[in-house]
């Protein structure tokens, strides 16, 4: 399937920022924050029913597991339990979700510092870049 | 703000209008607009209030008192009070919407940043509180334009509903001072995020349902002791595989009749329930639809008169009209052992409401769940088991009812004459099901004539399982 693009929506963390850039924020805000985990959530490029979060950039617990983080992307978002909702790690599919974040974070962290995540309602595997 | 949002967390579910979603939307976007930045002082609080960090609870509790009590013991004027506190409001409001839009430029402009979102599990994020906070506001809103609405449309109910609710409030306030009423509503929207934070009815509710001794509380104990009564079927599907019929019909249930007889005078003082009774049927079904019983089945077999042994053989046997038949499907059964089922049945249930009750008293609420999950387990497996039984019953009847009905009602007569003089044996039960033998029913298609060469009875079979199965009778 040949990719389209479509501009309507903000474009991708990544290029909205430079590399040194985003080193640094993750640097400030780990000096500040050192127990909690910068995440990048944004939206698979071609979603059509989910709607976008409010933020992109979130500060995550390391300690939470990623079935709680879910769920609590989820009621920010107030998705129906209808609706279907998956978080995609971007370079390696759907983590376990039993791992915890800083485990997740260990294995699946970019270059920057960041988590990188995207959402999706289906399956599929968000590369978004 | 925040126990607004915690207690709305019912709302979320309901069904509500597109209208209303709409309204609750565009109020949602507008207030997390103004909210947006203020994540973590959310965060903060709730932690707060929910005495996550108890230093800050604590400050928190000290504050509100102290201006509680301040408000209340100043002597200074009201008036004062009123107009400093606008004069406030005016600052504040001009600080934020002239001079902060500019001291904010320049904060973009050094640090670019974004405000990240805090993610805190069991504390309710910025995008939820403003969507209970919304629910919330549409709701009160559309309260207020319905009472605007009945007040146009009958004045005088109106008046005497409000004046009614008042008179109410003035007595309380008459008797109650106005400063404790406001204290206590104060610790009330204080504490009542505890509550809701570590899901306080919730630990509340075993305890009330122990004091729920109407029969409807009576009735739901019910599946328990039903699980009790099932368990040696399950335990046996479970435990191994194969479907020779003796060690099937081991695991059914056998009934001391001694029991039973002491039971039998007992069972009129007893409600009776369809439920349970249909569960009963089901397992005999069950056991008569799909395993014939031969050898091994004494225990179901002896029966203590001849009436209830008829009764027993009653579903298998066809009517004179075929489509009645078929259509009384369902009743047949419990035609057939309603007294003998009950009493059974509240044998059981008696020796084990006895065992439960005095169980109950020192029993985890998680025991009680799992018990009960067991019996819907157990009782929807019934279900199946009951719906096979039937199943298997209208197949029979329509094979048999439209092959050679005259040969097999002649047949059934003798039969019956036979159990009447209370012979019983296992023999004639094979007898029967060997009617339904393929040989024996494509050698009496000739005399049916309806469906020709050797497929005709398969076939026969098929569509008197399918009508049956679409519930049209043939």
């Amino acid at each position: 399937m040949p990719p389209f693009e479509r501009t309507q929506h903000p474009k991708p963390f990544k290029q909205r920022k430079s590399f040194a850039t985003r080193q640094q924020e993750v640097a400030g805000i780990r000096m500040k924050f050192p127990t909690k985990i910068p995440v990048i959530i944004e939206r698979y490029q071609r979603e059509k029913y989910l709607p976008l979060l409010d933020k992109t950039k979130f500060l995550v617990p390391q300690e939470l597991t990623m079935t709680q983080f879910v769920t609590i992307i989820r009621n920010r978002m107030t998705l129906m339990p209808s609706q279907a909702f998956y978080l995609l790690l971007n370079n390696s599919g759907i983590a376990s979700m039993s791992l915890t974040m800083a485990q997740v974070y260990k294995e699946h962290k970019d270059d920057d510092g960041f988590l990188y995540m995207t959402y999706a309602s289906q399956e599929m595997f968000g590369q978004s870049d | 703000m925040t126990h607004a949002g915690g207690s709305a967390g019912a709302l979320r579910s309901r069904p509500c209008s597109q209208d209303r979603d709409a309204q609750v939307r565009a109020v949602r976007a507008r207030l997390q607009e103004t909210l947006g930045p203020y994540e973590r002082l959310a965060t903060c609080l709730q932690a707060a209030l929910v005495w996550e960090r108890p230093l800050h609870s604590l400050l928190l509790y000290a504050a509100v008192n102290a201006l509680f009590w301040f408000f209340a013991l100043s002597s200074l004027r009201l008036f004062f009070l009123l107009f400093s506190g606008l004069a406030l409001a005016v600052c504040v409001d001009t600080w934020r919407n002239k001079i902060w839009p500019e001291i904010k430029v320049k904060r973009l402009h050094d640090s670019g940043a974004e405000s990240w979102g805090l993610v805190q599990p069991g504390t309710l994020s910025v995008p939820e509180l403003c969507q209970h906070m919304a629910e919330v506001w549409v709701t009160a809103t559309s309260c207020a334009s319905g009472l605007i609405h009945f007040k146009q449309r009958s004045p005088g109910k109106f008046c005497v509903l409000t004046s009614g609710v008042f008179t109410l409030l003035a007595i309380v306030g008459r008797y109650i001072p106005g400063i404790l009423l406001f204290y206590s509503s104060v610790l009330a929207a204080l504490l009542f995020p505890l509550a809701a934070y570590h899901r306080l009815w919730q630990r509340l509710e075993p305890a009330l349902r122990w004091l729920d001794f109407s029969p409807r509380g009576y009735m739901m104990s019910k599946p328990i002791d039903n699980q009790f009564l099932r368990k040696p079927i399950a335990g046996g599907a479970a435990a191994d595989c194969s479907d020779s019929e003796e060690e099937l019909a081991a695991f059914c249930p056998t009934f001391d009749e001694a029991v039973v007889a002491k039971e039998l005078d007992i069972s009129d003082s007893e409600h009776s329930d369809a439920e349970v009774s249909y569960t009963e049927n089901g397992t005999f079904n069950l056991s008569r639809g799909q395993t014939p019983l031969t050898e091994g089945s004494e225990d179901l077999d002896r029966h203590s008169d001849p009436e209830e042994s008829f009764a027993c053989d009653l579903p298998d046997f066809p009517s004179i009209n075929p489509d009645a038949t078929l259509m009384e499907d369902d009743d047949d059964p419990s035609l057939g052992l309603p007294s003998l089922g009950s009493a059974r049945l509240s044998g059981v249930r008696r020796s084990t409401l006895q065992e439960l009750e005095s169980g109950l008293l020192d029993s985890d609420p998680e025991e009680e769940l799992d018990l009960s999950l067991g019996a819907l387990r157990q009782a929807s497996a019934d279900l199946s088991g009951r719906l096979a039984g039937d199943i298997a019953a209208g197949m029979i009847h329509a094979a048999l009812a439209s092959a050679v009905q005259p040969r097999v009602r002649d047949h059934r007569a003798r039969a019956y004459r036979q159990q009447d003089s209370s012979e019983l044996d296992t023999d004639l039960d094979g007898e029967d099901f060997e009617m339904l033998d393929q040989s024996e029913l494509n050698q009496m298609d000739p005399f049916g004539g309806s469906a020709g060469g050797r497929g005709g009875g398969s076939h026969q079979r098929d569509s008197g399982f399918l009508s049956n199965l679409l519930g049209k009778p043939q």
